[in-house]
């Protein structure tokens, strides 16, 4: 390449460059000067409340999000044909928060910098809830999440909230019911994981506090022989096992060899184990009588049938995820109530939505704790014959 | 009593699946001389084996078990054939040869993982019947696979000490270029010491698949715990990884017994890392 070929090549690029650039600044001033579509067609009418939504939109966990979107995107339907919030509708600005901490923080940042949503729907997964709380904090915004259940939530910050319980207050539940059923002393395997240990620790403390006594195993979740420590909690001589388990897989595992131990003792499982219909069935000799408790949906609520025959009338599907559906229905209006209240101001929005007592929705009676979590949520179930049933005694 | 009975047990039921893959390792090491990581890859392929055979096919379980402890013999030919023996001949470092292994081992499992997907199965019950011994419950499964443990170790001892193939082996393992130079035909032994050790481990995927279930990461545990088990006897000893393994199993539930579940793993590892720093020949070797 000569000297002169080379010059034209830099001047080239460099005009490209500036052109691109140019082009990029008229384009931006151009968009600012046009109103919002939303705007226009609502003339004489007046701004809609932006209200965010982080969710996620594209990845694994995009299955859960989409019918999310759908399902908010009907309560706010819903809403705005009946006038909206005091004459004006809702929008819902909507963020993809893949559920994980990066996206979801820039997602949030986005909404609360750019957007300047004062209230959030979200984020779905734990994840995205406990890097968008920071956020929130800094913007005084409130962040309100209708389908993270982790515990490290509890009490995170005065913005957050929840309507679907934490994992924690299955633990609660079933401490009663162990209480109720006279039990002193309950033996514990558990697997060495987050949402194990925070059923653990609920459990015990409520447990605890009415008199009875915990011994526990822990094991790593590469554990596949659990012979000893069961032996060792037998040996403990408890009234009943709690096989506190992540997943349904080594559940199941730890079932085999209590059976296999010849150990007949009462049973109580995490949700996780007990959500797998399949796994129920296949041991339903060994879990019968078995207690677990699990944030299901109640379909004798009015409320929840019109959002289940809603969503069909609308999207022509059944109503998927539906303990999440409900509580991602409930949100949408718990926002427009906050809002009719008390305005757009992040502050007092969470503040009214902490204050909810047996606000009455599609999930039930929802009361929101001063710790920001739905208070109860999950009930007790027994398992019969292989089924999972609302445990009626 | 009882207690103690059924910690004895399952120190046994732990230690006999340890002697089996130490077993198949002092193999592998005494003539190759290098670590073989793909162990873990190995062992899965037994159990799953079983599991396509019988449960997707619908043929008998001896089918099964036959296909798995074959099958995964095959696997190791093949592994020795396509991996180990160019990189032999190419005088590879035993360093070498352990990094291959390492790749054969991630290889096998993620195939098994697309294959069958990486969520927990379990294979149907092989033979509902549970025994009382001194008040420990210890189920047919486990009984068979302390019994094979020890039927296998002097199984091999025979077959070193009683055949030329077993002369071969063993003088390989004192030395290769030597046993080349006397007329020894290695890689024809190699298959065979590959093929056999692959059978085993496919027996122990077998055995453990009936008797905690499948995933196919669950030949990594088992390796470690095998391979500790060979180092404890003495590394290359076919017939101590035996009593290597045993003593490797009393003191990991003995721990969790005495101790808690949590530490099982974590102190046996710490106590043998000890072991290894003053008695690294093994316990047994002089």
């Amino acid at each position: 390449m000569t000297k002169e070929t080379k010059v034209l090549w830099v001047v080239v690029v460099v005009a490209a460059i500036a052109l691109l650039g140019w082009y990029a600044t008229t384009q931006k001033k151009e968009a600012s000067q046009t109103p919002p579509a939303g705007q226009e067609q609502s003339a004489g009418q007046q701004a809609p409340i932006k209200v965010g939504f982080l969710h996620p939109l594209t990845g694994d966990a995009a299955s859960y999000g989409e019918a999310m979107r759908n399902t908010a995107r009907l309560a706010v339907e819903e809403i705005n044909a009946v006038g909206g919030v005091n004459g004006r509708p809702l929008e819902l600005v909507m963020e993809d928060g893949k559920c994980n901490g990066k996206d979801a923080a820039n997602a949030m940042q986005k909404l609360v910098n750019v957007d300047q949503v004062k209230i959030v729907l979200g984020g779905f997964c734990s994840s995205e809830s406990l890097a968008a709380v920071p956020i929130a904090e800094a913007g005084k915004v409130a962040l309100f999440s209708p389908g993270a259940s982790s515990p490290d939530l509890t009490g995170k910050s005065m913005y957050f909230m929840r309507d679907y319980p934490s994992d924690a207050s299955q633990g609660s539940v079933l401490a009663d019911a162990a209480l109720k059923k006279g039990w002193k002393k309950i033996a514990f395997i558990q697997e060495q994981l987050d949402y194990p240990v925070g059923i653990l620790k609920a459990f015990s403390a409520k447990f605890e506090q009415g008199g009875g006594v915990i011994v526990k195993e822990e094991f790593p979740t590469t554990t596949t022989d659990f012979r000893s420590a069961l032996t060792k909690l037998k040996s403990e001589k408890p009234d009943a096992l709690f096989i506190d388990s992540q997943t349904p897989a080594s559940g199941e595992r730890v079932l085999k060899q209590v059976v296999e131990l010849k150990w007949t003792i009462p049973l109580l499982i995490t949700d996780a184990f007990a959500g797998d219909a399949k796994t129920i069935e296949a041991n339903k000799d060994a879990l019968e009588g078995t207690l677990a408790a699990e944030f299901g949906v109640d379909e004798n609520n009015e409320k929840f049938q019109r959002l289940v025959s809603a969503y069909k009338e609308k999207y022509g599907a059944d109503l998927p995820f539906q303990s999440y559906a409900q509580t991602e229905y409930d949100a949408v209006y718990m926002t427009r109530d906050a809002l009719a209240a008390v305005g757009e101001d992040g502050e007092q929005l969470a503040g009214w939505l902490r204050s909810a007592l047996d606000w009455q929705g599609a999930s039930g009676s929802v009361t929101i704790g001063s710790d920001g979590d739905r208070v109860g949520g999950h009930t007790l179930k027994v398992i019969k014959d292989g089924k999972v049933t609302i445990m009626t005694e | 009593m009882e207690i103690i009975a059924q910690i004895i047990a399952n120190s046994l039921i732990a230690g006999s699946i340890y002697a089996l893959v130490a077993l198949s390792f002092n193999l592998m090491y005494a003539t190759g001389k290098f670590f073989n990581l793909a162990i873990g890859g190995l062992i899965p392929i037994g159990g799953y084996t079983v599991l396509a055979v019988t449960v997707y096919l619908g043929l008998p379980v001896g089918v099964g078990i036959l296909a798995g402890v074959v099958g995964t013999g095959i696997a190791g030919l093949l592994l020795d054939r396509l991996i180990y023996a160019p990189l032999r001949k190419r005088q590879a470092s035993s360093l070498t040869l352990l990094i291959a292994s390492l790749g054969a081992f991630t290889f096998l499992q993620a195939a098994l993982a697309l294959l069958f997907t990486s969520s927990y199965q379990t294979l149907p019950t092989l033979i509902d019947k549970n025994y009382s011994v001194f008040g420990a419950q210890v189920t047919a499964v486990q009984l068979i696979l302390i019994i094979s443990a020890v039927a296998c170790t002097l199984g091999m001892h025979i077959l070193l000490r009683k055949t030329s193939f077993g002369t071969a082996v063993r003088a390989m393992s004192d030395d290769l270029e030597v046993s080349k130079i006397i007329g020894i035909d290695t890689e024809k032994i190699f298959c065979a010491v590959f093929f056999i050790a692959g059978a085993i481990l496919g027996y122990v995927g077998v055995l453990v698949g009936f008797d905690v279930g499948l995933d196919p990461l669950m030949g990594f545990f088992y390796m470690v715990a095998g391979i500790v088990g060979a180092i404890v006897g003495g590394m290359g000893e076919v017939l101590l990884g035996y009593p290597g393994s045993i003593i490797e199993g009393v003191l990991h539930n003995t721990i969790i017994y005495v101790y808690s579940a949590a530490w099982g793993s974590p102190i046996t590892f710490v106590l043998i890392i000890i072991f290894l720093l003053f008695r690294p020949r093994g316990l047994f070797r002089k």
